[in-house]
């Protein structure tokens, strides 16, 4: 289980990580944040059931879970914000912006958790409730699907 | 073809980063958290959803019927409108009117004068915002559907399953269930069941009393709450949830419990639901650290003493073993690592001395684990400074408020500083670049 300091501690760290998942998926700030806060207030009731090893992918879920509903209770579909006069963020790169967009999200998601927020691909089947061998599978199609689009052969740091 | 090299920053940068203020917005509320013995009433919508989920732990033995049928109306303005804190004048009168209706606030003269009529909006939210949260007893920010309904008839686990159940269809026709179809268990009628709440009560006591070694007359002292509750979509699975609350020390029981036994009425026996993280008592004994016994008298500590941060080491070492041991005789003695984390933070490039008021110094020695938060194997002080406030019972302050924290942490064989973090006035967060 999960006490009070380790799950506040952990949260803390997580923040920027579930935010930057919840942003890829529902591309909305005020969506996102959304997200994070009802999944960190539904972790933290559940708190007590939670094995420290699998809180960071449980809390990840959860907060997967929460864009997901979100989506189907709002019925809406943002286009990732760009950075405009009016204080939209544009992403720098919009080249891989657009090529990551283009990825379904099933696609998207594992290759966001593993290269972008370094979950190992066990922490990555934890989290999607996949096994890791269709981890690796996604894992691979989605370089596969982003050198297409990239027109480059794609590595990951 | 060319290659293209992905950086994690890249990855990064493909979002805007975290909002100082959303950060400083959550990392405060999971302080306020962590400082409370027991969950808070339920703050907003995202409570709300939460809250529905708890009802996996929470069940209610009430005998009363829920009748509050009226107050639906909170939950439709709250799908539409958002948290009460946001809603304009009208909206505010309205609930006025409905607790008003309810005998949660009286007619004095106050009301009087907001349903006359005639003031300026901003005038008007005022007054309505001072006669709700004063009527109810809490902050604006935690009045909502949930707390309203707990004010009237006591902490939702302590409801009927009937009653639980019409709470979840209520969130779900106003859109406030934040879990709908997916696969988590929500409350329903117990309708043609095959083995009854009752019946339910009793597995699920000797399931309890076995695993945590409780005197049966012991935990006849505890209330049993009780949910029906099933993933939507397989009904035909449903399962009692039976929960059983300790008394609270400040009188009734506690609104909260680990104390859950799931049970099969087709099998008639206690089990558990993996996908749900739901464990039979014995699993959850088997995986603790402490003795059951210790368990309780970690709660007794807790009801007395408050956060561990005021227990000694002895007590931090005995009931919470996984995160604190005994200081080393052969490391750095306890003020020398006071001072090497005082003069760390004073020295570190986010510390704003002017804002530095109000902090307290609790050293913890921790044996060194390798988990997702600590960062070295080998035992250590964790020196924290915090700016804590404990709950006065205040309108503005029922649960206690924690202002800021910076958690120092020095090797405790050298007494040489290997991590600084924290956040707060006195050390803000630092900017989200890369």
């Amino acid at each position: 289980m999960v006490d009070e300091k380790a799950f506040c501690d952990v949260s803390k760290i997580l923040f920027p990580t579930l935010y930057r998942i919840g942003m890829s998926i529902v591309h909305s700030d005020a969506d996102a944040q959304d997200a994070v806060q009802q999944a960190l207030m539904k972790a933290w009731v559940h708190r007590e059931k939670i094995h420290r090893e699998k809180l960071r992918p449980w809390l990840t879920r959860t907060m997967i879970n929460e864009c997901r509903n979100i989506q189907r209770h709002r019925m809406r579909v943002t286009p990732v914000e760009r950075m405009d006069e009016n204080g939209v963020y544009i992403p720098p790169d919009s080249g891989l912006a657009e090529a990551m967009a283009a990825l379904p999200e099933k696609l998207r998601i594992p290759l966001l958790l593993k290269y972008g927020e370094h979950y190992c691909e066990k922490e990555v089947a934890q989290t999607l409730d996949i096994t890791v061998s269709t981890v690796k599978n996604r894992l691979y199609r989605a370089r596969k699907a982003l050198e297409k689009n990239l027109k480059a052969e794609v590595t990951f740091e | 073809m060319r290659k293209r090299t992905i950086s994690t920053g890249d990855l990064h940068r493909l979002t805007p980063p975290v909002s100082k203020a959303f950060e400083q917005r959550a990392t405060r509320t999971l302080d306020d958290l962590s400082f409370l013995k027991e969950e808070p009433v339920m703050k907003r919508k995202i409570w709300v959803v939460a809250l529905v989920a708890a009802l996996v732990l929470m069940l209610a033995a009430g005998a009363v019927a829920l009748v509050l049928s009226n107050l639906e109306r909170v939950a439709e303005l709250e799908g539409t409108m958002g948290s009460f804190d946001t809603w304009p004048a009208g909206e505010r009168v309205e609930l006025v009117r409905m607790l008003l209706e309810e005998g949660l606030i009286q007619r004095d003269e106050a009301v009087e004068r907001l349903l006359a009529g005639g003031l300026p909006d901003q005038e008007t939210v005022k007054l309505a915002t001072e006669i709700v949260t004063q009527g109810m007893g809490v902050r604006e920010d935690v009045v909502c559907f949930v707390s309203i309904l707990e004010t009237l008839k006591g902490p939702i686990g302590h409801w009927s399953p009937e009653d639980k159940a019409w709470y979840t269809d209520v969130l779900r026709e106003n859109g406030l269930l934040g879990v709908d179809a997916e696969d988590t268990l929500h409350p329903i009628r117990p309708e043609d069941v095959e083995m009854t709440q009752a019946e339910a009560e009793k597995i699920a006591f000797d399931a309890v009393a076995e695993a945590y070694g409780f005197d049966p007359a012991e935990l006849s002292a505890y209330k049993a709450g009780a949910e029906y509750s099933a993933v939507p979509g397989k009904e035909d699975q449903a399962k009692w949830m039976i929960t059983f609350y300790p008394p609270d020390p400040k009188g009734g029981h506690k609104a909260f419990s680990r104390y859950y036994v799931l049970v099969d009425p087709r099998t008639r026996e206690v089990v558990s639901d993996p996908e749900q993280y739901l464990l039979t008592p014995a699993q959850r004994v088997g995986e603790m650290e402490i003795t059951p016994d210790q368990l309780r008298q970690r709660d007794a500590l807790y009801d007395t003493k408050g956060h561990h941060y005021h227990w000694t080491h002895q007590e931090r070492a005995l009931y919470m073993p996984d995160r604190f041991a005994l200081p080393s005789p052969d490391g750095i003695p306890e003020d020398q690592a006071v001072r090497a984390a005082l003069e760390a933070v004073q020295n570190h490039e986010r510390f704003v001395p002017e804002a530095y008021v109000g902090y307290e110094t609790v050293p913890l020695f921790c044996p060194g684990r390798l988990t997702e938060t600590t960062l070295t194997t080998k035992p250590y002080w964790c020196v924290v400074l915090v700016n804590q406030v404990e709950a006065d019972g205040t309108l503005e302050n029922p649960y206690g408020i924690t202002y800021g924290e910076i958690d120092v942490m020095l090797d405790a064989e050298s007494g040489q500083v290997f991590n600084i973090s924290g956040w707060g006035d006195a050390f803000p967060l630092p900017d989200q670049t890369e």
